[in-house]
């Protein structure tokens, strides 16, 4: 075979890296982020997209320039080289990846903190509702005037759930079954709800709206539609939507 | 060299054409309905006759109809259908008999249609549901079952799939009944006069709901704590037997309960009461409707004559007091 075939692989890099630029404006990309710290994880998300994408078009430059280089002259009898082995240049290329890597951890703490370790966002904050994941649905459960779940006055809503915009919320994520997770693409929150554990997760919307929920950890044959939906509005209209949701479930005639 | 690159561009063509034609996003429709089990028991005329006379009144999967004075309008059966297959019938099954390729795996089995009786109703015992009450089982799902609740679809579409529910059960069920009256007497047994006889009795059937509608008379009673003890008593009394199903301590563990079935042949246990899952709805007013009127098709009987209408407040008070045993000492 002619060398001219070894551009055959140019097709894969020039199709990622160009599939990639075209993305946002056909939308595919990812929602608006309309959380506190969604802004924190999007650009967590593009600094390792840029290193991994420099790192993607270097090593596939190199594959196509090898192949360019060190294609077989299609002589009989020919022989390949035979090397060694390069002890300095497998150093380097262990040394730098793992740098990037050790960069990539210490950089990304201070948001993983901030997001994930329960210290710091449950003091001073009881749980506003507690979601328990299930084969196939999300059932919320708010509790109610008294603030404690388990009594009668709790409010229990399915598959759809109220915050007051522009307030931290705490939540406590459960799930009656196998292992679900609970992902509002909108807020950029994912957390796997784990049998036998209470998570505590926080987010603070930012826009009103109704966004959506999904599970994202395969949970069975229903986990495709596994959805639900948050709707984020005023206090005054939050309030009004607990009244009326438990006087929904209180009906006696 | 060059013949060994010819043939890999070209099998790789190959194989790319046909991988994109293998994903057809469209599935098979099959073009009639199966006939159910009982039907295909019966000679081969037979079989064609009853064939004939669903296809003629019911229509096919593509053209489903009903006649014209049933319960269900046909215009919106098209989209239902299709909605159907996309969203049921892995589980419910193509003709509605309760036996799609999921089914075998859950525990409770999905509805079987074909019978015509639905559990959880706000139509006196008997009495088939009403087009509110089969939504209802739509947008609220039932609790803690495989069968989710579809309220984030859009009204309309909640609505036609309601009607070909309805259409599913009064087809099986218009096929039973021919299939009975020829196993009846199969000497005189005539397609064209027990078809239209049978027709008119499902038809009418379904039609008859609204008048049929129950709900409570009464509003509970205000003193919840008495209204408990009451129905504590109720629950006890010898008479009325929810003990023997239920259990002493409301678990669903009454004696001689392991071997209860329902009307479709399943294995069924009594509801345990401390658990505070409520397969019909949560509501008190739906727990008053399943002692009134029963759980259709299960051993839970209609309590609707041996009890008051104040005196099932009770019950329901009780009855929920054992699932939250927080609430009795509550204020």
């Amino acid at each position: 075979m002619r060398k001219i075939w070894s551009l055959v692989f140019l097709t894969v890099p020039i199709l990622g890296v160009g599939l990639f630029a075209m993305a946002p404006a056909c939308g595919w990309w990812m929602p608006e982020g309309t959380s506190t710290y969604a802004r924190d994880i999007d650009h967590l998300f593009n600094v390792i997209l840029g290193i991994t994408g420099v790192a993607f078009i270097a090593t596939q430059a190199a594959l196509v320039a090898f192949l360019w280089k060190y294609h077989a002259q299609g002589v009989a009898g020919e022989r390949a080289t035979y090397t060694h082995g390069n002890h300095r240049l497998e150093i380097v290329w262990t040394i730098i990846p793992a740098a990037i890597l050790v960069f990539i951890a210490f950089y990304q703490f201070g948001t993983w903190k901030e997001v994930k370790w329960r210290s710091e966002f449950t003091k001073d904050s009881p749980p506003l509702f507690e979601v328990t994941a299930g084969q196939f649905e999300w059932r919320f459960t708010y509790p109610g005037e008294d603030g404690k779940f388990g009594t009668p006055d709790d409010v229990h809503s399915l598959n759809e759930f109220h915050v007051p915009v522009n307030k931290k919320v705490v939540f406590d994520l459960k799930t009656r079954d196998v292992l679900h997770s609970f992902f509002v693409p909108t807020f950029r929150i994912k957390q796997d709800a784990v049998p036998g554990i209470t998570i505590p997760v926080w987010f603070q919307a930012m826009k009103e709206g109704r966004f959506e929920l999904v599970c994202a950890e395969l949970c069975g044959w229903g986990h495709y539609k596994m959805r639900g939906m948050v709707t984020v509005e005023s206090e005054a209209a939050f309030r009004q939507w607990l009244t009326t949701t438990k006087a929904a479930e209180e009906v006696v005639e | 060299m060059r013949t060994r690159g010819i043939v890999a561009l070209v099998s790789s063509a190959v194989v790319a054409l046909g991988a994109s034609l293998g994903c057809d996003p469209k599935p098979a429709v099959i073009e009639y309905y199966p006939l159910s089990h009982e039907s295909t028991a019966l000679p081969a005329e037979r079989q064609a006759e009853i064939k004939s006379a669903l296809d003629e009144t019911f229509g096919t999967p593509i053209a489903p109809k009903v006649p014209e004075n049933s319960v269900v309008k046909g215009d919106r059966l098209v989209t239902a259908a299709a909605d159907y297959r996309r969203l049921c019938l892995h589980c419910h099954g193509f003709s509605g008999d309760g036996a799609g390729p999921t089914a075998a795996f859950l525990q409770p089995r999905p509805r079987d249609y074909r019978a015509g009786t639905f559990k959880f109703t706000t139509t006196a015992p008997g009495v088939k549901p009403t087009h509110a009450d089969l939504l209802h089982t739509l947008q609220k799902g039932v609790m803690y079952t495989s069968m989710p609740s579809f309220a984030l679809l859009a009204k309309e579409t909640l609505d036609g799939l309601v009607d070909y529910v309805i259409f599913l059960a009064m087809r099986g069920e218009f096929e039973r009944m021919l299939v009975a009256e020829y196993s009846n007497d199969p000497e005189s047994w005539d397609a064209a006069s027990a078809r239209e006889s049978n027709l008119d009795v499902v038809v009418s059937r379904w039609a008859e709901t609204a008048d049929s509608v129950v709900a409570p008379t009464v509003k509970p009673p205000p003193d919840l704590e008495a209204s408990i003890a009451r129905g504590r008593e109720k629950y006890l009394d010898k008479n009325l037997q929810c003990l023997s199903c239920h259990g002493d301590t409301g678990r669903g563990d009454g004696p001689g309960t392991d071997v209860l079935k329902d009307n479709w042949g399943q294995k069924i246990v009594p509801a345990d009461l401390t658990k505070g899952i409520y397969r019909g709805g949560s509501t008190p007013k739906d727990l008053w409707l399943r002692i009134y009127s029963g759980v259709k098709g299960t051993p839970m009987p209609a309590f609707k004559d041996a009890l008051t209408p104040e005196q099932i407040w009770d019950v329901v008070n009780y009855v929920r007091s054992l699932a939250r045993p927080s609430a009795v000492t509550a204020e």
